[in-house]
């Protein structure tokens, strides 16, 4: 009768110790393909230059922007605020926690979508949360903030309030006003002298029937 | 008396002991149970994050427009091209000979084993869709999950299609600044930016000449 509940006991604490490892063998397993598939294919990885500008000017605290480009064009031109960490070092920087941040957007960018989408893919498979991908890259925020050229007067509305909208946007980045050094140009259009038609009037009237 | 009183409590002792085993073998039952039920994935990333790295830095997987055509009609090297785009976008136009896979259905049996089948053929497997970064997450996934036959046709369909039909070369190295943008801000500093932006127009109206003799009606 003590002989098997020792051997019960045994069993049981046997199997506590399986369970004990039974989580690690779960985390082992990796990622999922098809469900980090399907993150790499969500639409709502796409966060758009708009919105990122617009976070960068009111200073929100819970987005980090990653540069994933290689260095040297890191210290050519970044946005201001990014962090850099190449292509080759994500898997790196997501292991040592630079990228976990809990309560933070992280918002990878590289000059156009490509490389940042692969980057967002390795720091998924390292369980990063809340990872974005700048719509377009350096490419689009140059041609499309920094560049804006202004839409047809036929445009809607809402294309003009974004134009001026990404012309501000500029402007806080280091462009120049368009009125600043437009005052130049209005005063060489004055050289030349404008004669109104209307102002030849004779003083006598000319004579009708 | 003395006997069944006996023979009783050996049957209780019995019946003690059974009903312990019982509950032990159904106990275990249920663990095994459980630990033969608990679901390996059925496809699983065989490469890990470092590798993958090494594979992307490598560049090996890139397919230009240009070389599609000679690829499709290749004798000695097999090329298999596989539109991820969804059925309506392949109906329309599509390359030649490609196999119509949405990213969704990659992982349905068929195509699993349609991916081993040519992994064993040793044809190359080009994954393309509009643009490189559709056919970047599908390409990601099976080359990590142990497809080394594969690559990715740079500029997508998009740039293979004006290739082909305009004579068109569309710039697929989409990773290349469009503008050197350090440059950029610093001119911003400059003067003459926006006059060698945009001159403006200068509109003089013409001089109305006038005669000094008043006209007369009629």
């Amino acid at each position: 009768m003590k002989r098997s509940y020792y051997i019960l006991s045994i069993v049981f604490i046997g199997i506590a110790f399986g369970l004990l490892f039974l989580p690690q063998y779960k985390a082992k397993q990796g990622v999922n393909p098809e469900i980090l598939l399907q993150q790499l294919n969500d639409p709502t990885r796409i966060i758009g230059i708009d919105e990122v500008a617009e976070r960068m000017i009111t200073k929100d605290p819970s987005f980090i922007l990653v540069d994933v480009r290689l260095s040297w064009d890191f210290e050519d031109f970044a946005l201001p605020g990014a962090i850099h960490i190449p292509l080759a070092e994500i898997a790196i920087a997501a292991e040592n926690g630079t990228l976990t941040h809990p309560h933070k957007d992280i918002v990878f960018y590289s000059n156009s979508d490509v490389t940042s989408n692969q980057a967002r893919a390795i720091a998924l498979q390292h369980s990063v949360k809340n990872t974005y991908v700048l719509e377009g890259g350096l490419n689009n925020w140059f041609t499309s903030i920094i560049m804006a050229t202004p839409p047809a007067e036929t445009a809607t509305q809402v294309e003009h309030e974004l134009y001026l909208f990404r012309k501000s946007v500029a402007v806080y980045f280091g462009m120049p006003l368009p009125n600043q050094t437009q005052g130049d140009i209005k005063a060489k259009a004055e050289l030349i002298p404008l004669v109104k038609a209307n102002d030849n009037k004779e003083s006598i009237e000319a004579e009708g029937c | 008396m003395l006997a069944a009183l006996k023979k009783h409590k050996a049957m209780k002792e019995l019946m003690k002991t059974t009903r312990i085993s019982v509950s032990v073998i159904g106990y275990l039952a249920i663990l095994l149970i459980g630990f033969l039920s608990i679901q390996k994935p059925d496809n699983n990333l065989k490469l890990d994050t470092t590798q993958m790295i090494e594979l992307l830095e490598a560049l090996e997987y890139e397919v230009y427009p240009e070389d599609v055509d000679a690829f499709i009609y290749s004798e000695d090297q097999k090329y298999a091209f596989v539109d991820v785009r969804n059925k309506y976008e392949f109906e329309v136009d599509h390359i030649e000979n490609a196999i119509n896979i949405p990213s969704i259905e990659i992982f349905a049996k068929e195509n699993i084993s349609m991916f081993e089948q040519m992994q064993n053929d040793s044809i190359i497997v080009v994954f393309y869709g509009n643009d490189q970064v559709e056919a970047n997450g599908p390409w990601m996934v099976m080359t990590q999950m142990g497809f080394t036959n594969t690559k990715v046709l740079l500029g997508g369909f998009y740039a293979y299609f004006k290739l082909v039909y305009d004579y068109e070369e569309v710039n697929y190295f989409v990773e290349e600044p469009v503008m050197e943008f350090a440059t950029v801000i610093e001119n911003s500093a400059s003067e003459d930016f926006y006059n060698e932006i945009a001159a403006p127009e200068t509109i003089v109206p013409v001089e109305r000449v006038k005669n000094d003799i008043e006209e007369g009606g009629c």
